[in-house]
């Protein structure tokens, strides 16, 4: 797992533009009033992000409108879900076990 | 799906009853019954609040070792067993947290297994916990 997305999102304001950015695509300006967070500050943020590959920027007359790319959170979901497997494999075990104490109980 | 506190939820109905599966989760050599590849050696549970646990997971062809471990933060004896889990003696802030839940229903077991908080920033707990969910909500919406 590429830990550069988690770093990325484990910072404050980087989650809550993230989660603003969800609902649809905005330009520095917008998220700024949005946040009620300066824009030099939103711009840094916004470089971050762009740097780990979450966000994506184009341009549009003389704006310049950024959105979420899908491609890290594909990436957590994947690992998030290899948790899950390993934990849904061990609990098999675990209820066939169950079954053997359950019967030597009752032996 | 995860729900929107944890990154991932695993709810089961174990066909034994509840005490069976509070020793299976407690007691090492039951535990080392159904942990895939781990010696009961390697198995330590002191379980209580604050006690420690670790186990080893060996892969039997190469032989490297997985050490797992991490503190019982919550002890009900029966219902509910709240641990952290992650390297043996890494801090507790900064490892992801275990809720195991178990509901007795007759001769069965409803078991419910709650993991959440796979990175955050220690001792910041509204990165840690706003991390998870906006994950969870993120994930949701792009897969």
């Amino acid at each position: 797992m590429d830990t550069t997305t988690l770093n990325a999102l484990s910072e404050p304001n980087r989650l809550q533009i993230v989660e603003l950015l969800r609902e649809g695509p905005l330009t520095v300006g917008e998220i700024s009033e949005r946040l009620q967070i300066r824009q030099p500050q939103v711009s840094k943020h916004l470089r971050v992000l762009s740097d780990a590959g979450i966000v994506k920027v184009h341009a549009d007359a003389n704006r310049r409108i950024y959105q979420l790319r899908p491609e890290p959170f594909i990436q957590l979901n994947a690992w998030l879900e290899s948790y899950r497997r390993i934990w849904e494999e061990r609990f098999d075990s675990l209820d066939d076990y169950l079954k053997e104490m359950q019967e030597k109980e009752e032996k | 799906m995860p729900t929107s506190e944890q990154v991932f939820t695993i709810t089961r109905t174990l066909n034994a009853r509840r005490e069976l599966v509070w020793r299976a989760w407690t007691e090492e050599k039951e535990l080392a019954n159904w942990l895939p590849s781990t010696p009961l050696e390697t198995i330590s549970f002191d379980v209580r609040e604050g006690g420690r646990y670790r186990y080893t997971m060996v892969n039997s062809e190469t032989g490297e070792e997985y050490p797992t471990g991490g503190v019982f933060l919550e002890v009900v004896p029966f219902e509910r067993l709240v641990f952290t889990w992650g390297y043996p003696d890494a801090p507790i802030e900064n490892s992801p947290v275990v809720t195991l839940t178990l509901t007795a229903h007759g001769d069965r077991t409803e078991m419910i297994f709650h993991l959440r908080g796979l990175a955050g920033h220690p001792g910041d707990q509204y990165v840690y916990d706003g991390w998870s969910d906006a994950l969870d909500t993120i994930v949701k919406k792009y897969t």
